[in-house]
């Protein structure tokens, strides 16, 4: 590596320039909380007048932030920052992991905070024997090497603990990879489409181009349901989905909030809809059973030619959201004045007119507005989650424990033990464990 | 409602708890029965507290709400909330036999439920979920972020308890403290308590707040982060507690400077979850 190349490897793997990157992310980021983002031009000059308004816009703060050149080119750096930083140190972590302990020497050992020193009733070869079978009784498998004319026994636990924090690091760079993704490879579409209607084609979000489907979409029934107290429980797309490529035959399911509908990668989410000025009216005849369907809008005449009836909506009553509550209807036939009627929404009522007697049923018409969404980032972004999950737990919950036995002889066929150890995490815990095993080995009649 | 009057009693039965632990740091009591009535008193709190959430739970299943959770609002959070709070409190209580701690841990549950039962700002009505709330990710989003926010909460109490004790520390020369302050824990004592309750809230936080609401937001609204306000504001507690973490490890920061950042990190806790709410607009504006 040259000096310049070495200087920049420097900058970008110092962690002063991390601490600086999240504090800066931080403060930056409140930035949009505060200036709400994606208004068009003419609501900014409404709240922040003509020259701010400007201002906010050459600095890129509004209508999109966190999309700017200056924000995306510190997401770059921190994320730069995150490689090169974590790059650097995993080597000396690594180092820790692959340690070989049985070559730490046996002054070191007698350093170590944690110690204690035992007798052995018995030679030195038969006694590392003892400590290596009561060591592996207490969970703790040791290997062994002869060293200085005694042996050293070592075993560990949670070394892989010591690349906790490098797998959070992992984890970050995966989500951002994932969103990355799934800006490149995916779309965020919408589609607003009427009762009845198949549709094979979205519309992107951002550009309002249209995206072709490998499959139709029918819309049979949207509906809203509601708690007893008025409130909206549901709202619900029952459609019908048709892709001869992949389904045998179609499928009928609903969309609802929460529980969207996912198709070659694509998924449809409930998010609006809108409530048509246009009514299907469903008539029959009491005495034969013949049905007649009509669609209807308001101020329109309608025939059913084969029972010689015409009818039409005169008036309705609709809320602020257009939600038609009451019609007002009238229907004629041959032989009578026409007949004139109130009805509600999605009930029925009976015609009496000279000939037969009809069931008039009518019902709005809703288009539903569905968000559709191709993201194949979103796995990698979960595995980031998980892996983010999984490092924290690391490490929060498991610390690097070493224990090594050092066995000697102590003339007269007699051995001396040196057991010691530590932690690099929840000392007190550890201390505890440790006091614990020692208390065990001296159990052991032969040990003292 | 049966649950209102429990959780309305909750207030008095953390009151009562705050102030048995500020009067056991103010007088300097080493008495075992007043020590054994503020635990009493507090677990009790607690249990009232439970029994008023479940049965609130309960009654809204009566009222026919089909699927429910009893934290789809800022009055049932801020009961969740001080729930949180106690039941931490009481865990470092146990874990660091101090009782001391208490009079800065028990005001928050107080305050919080104070605030839940008394501020006219919003309702307790037990209204039905609206449909992008019904989600089995509400309970778990929601019962992770608040443990989250009770450990900042109390890291925040602690925080003010060593700047406190540091100030004394310092003008007296006595390195355990003078007065009410010999009775708290060693500096080195709460400075370890701080650390481990923000990292312990950060791991909550991040898989709770972060992780379970950016996959119910992609089930509800297909995608997992839309720099929503409250999105953004969670991730700048998330980068404050990272920081701070951070400094820790690899700067040796403690004492002074981490209960700053505590104190840091609870103000922007704050901006998320109260803040957000209600000066800004956004798509967490319910709850």
């Amino acid at each position: 590596m040259t000096k310049e190349q070495n200087q920049i490897w420097r900058f970008f793997a110092s962690v002063k320039l991390a601490l600086v990157m999240i504090f800066v992310l931080a403060g930056t980021s409140i930035l949009g909380t505060i200036v709400q983002q994606g208004r068009p031009p003419e609501f900014y000059a409404q709240s922040y007048g003509a020259e701010m308004a400007r201002v906010l816009q050459l600095l890129d703060i509004v209508p999109n932030m966190y999309g700017s050149w200056w924000f995306v080119t510190l997401l770059l750096i921190f994320t730069l920052n995150l490689i090169i930083c974590s790059l650097d140190r995993i080597p000396t972590a690594w180092r820790m992991v692959a340690l070989d302990n049985l070559e730490s020497s046996p002054e070191r050992l007698k350093k170590m905070p944690l110690k204690a020193e035992m007798r052995i009733n018995e030679g030195a070869d038969a006694a590392s024997e003892r400590v290596r079978q009561l060591l592996d009784a207490a969970g703790w498998s040791a290997q062994s090497r002869d060293k200085e004319g005694g042996s050293m026994l070592f075993a560990q636990k949670g070394a892989w603990s010591r690349l906790g924090a490098y797998m959070i690091h992992l984890s970050i760079l995966l989500i951002l990879l994932g969103a990355l993704v799934g800006e490149v490879f995916g779309f965020k579409a919408s589609i607003m489409f009427p009762e009845g209607e198949t549709i094979d084609y979205v519309f992107d979000r951002k550009s309002r181009q249209r995206i072709g489907l490998d499959f139709k979409l029918k819309l049979d029934n949207f509906e809203i349901n509601y708690y007893p107290t008025g409130m909206v429980r549901e709202y619900r797309s029952d459609v019908v989905l048709t892709d001869p490529g992949k389904l045998q035959q179609p499928l009928s399911t609903s969309i609802i909030v929460n529980q969207p509908l996912q198709h070659r990668g694509i998924t449809f989410y409930q998010s609006s809809y809108q409530p048509l000025e246009e009514f299907l009216i469903q008539l029959r005849n009491q005495d034969t059973g013949r049905q007649h369907q009509a669609l209807a809008a308001p101020s329109r005449r309608i025939q059913w030619q084969d029972e010689e009836l015409v009818f039409g909506v005169t008036n309705i009553r609709a809320d602020r959201s257009g939600r038609i509550h009451q019609y007002q209807v009238w229907l004629n036939s041959p032989g009578a004045e026409p007949s004139t009627f109130t009805v509600r929404d999605q009930q029925g009522v009976t015609v009496q007119r000279p000939a037969h007697d009809y069931d008039f049923q009518i019902e709005q018409r809703y288009a539903t507005g569905l968000q559709v969404v191709k993201d194949p980032g979103v796995w990698v972004v979960y595995t980031g989650f998980a892996l983010m999950c999984l490092g924290l737990g690391t490490t929060f919950m498991v610390s690097h424990r070493r224990l090594w036995a050092y066995i000697t002889p102590d003339g007269d066929g007699k051995a001396k033990l040196l057991l010691c150890g530590g932690s690099n995490r929840n000392k007190i815990s550890f201390d505890q464990r440790f006091a614990e095993l020692a208390e065990k080995l001296r159990r052991d009649p032969a040990i003292s | 409602m049966e649950s209102a009057l429990l959780l309305n009693l909750t207030t008095f039965a953390y009151l009562a708890s705050a102030l048995i632990y500020v009067a056991i740091l103010v007088f300097g009591s080493t008495n075992r029965t007043i020590g054994l009535t503020a635990t009493l008193v507090t677990a009790g709190a607690l249990l009232l507290s439970t029994s008023g959430i479940l049965l609130r739970w309960y009654e809204a299943f009566e009222l026919g709400f089909g699927y429910y959770a009893p934290f789809s609002n800022m009055y049932e959070s801020l009961v969740f909330f001080a729930w949180c709070v106690a039941l931490i409190y009481l865990g470092l209580e146990y874990i660091y036999k101090n009782q001391a701690l208490g009079a800065f841990a028990m005001p928050l549950a107080f305050l919080a439920q104070a605030f839940a039962e008394h501020w006219p700002q919003w309702d307790q009505d037990l209204t039905p979920l609206m449909p992008a709330l019904q989600s089995n990710w509400l309970i778990a989003h929601v019962i992770a972020s608040f443990v989250g926010y009770a450990c900042f909460a109390v890291a925040f109490g602690m925080a003010v308890v060593y700047l406190a004790k540091n100030h004394n520390v310092e003008k007296s020369g006595q390195p355990a403290g003078t007065g009410i302050f010999a009775a708290l824990p060693h500096l080195k004592v709460i400075d370890d308590v701080i650390y481990k309750t923000i990292f312990f809230g950060f791991i909550w936080f991040t898989v709770g707040g972060l992780i379970f609401g950016a996959i119910w937001a992609n089930s509800a609204w297909g995608t997992y982060w839309s720099w929503d306000p409250k999105e953004t504001w969670s991730l700048i507690t998330w980068f404050i507690y990272a920081g701070t973490l951070h400094v820790r490890y690899t700067r040796g920061w403690s004492g002074k400077k981490i209960a700053w950042l505590a104190i840091l990190g609870f103000i922007s806790t704050i901006c998320t979850y109260y803040g957000v709410n209600f000066l800004l607009a956004g798509l967490h504006s319910y709850a």
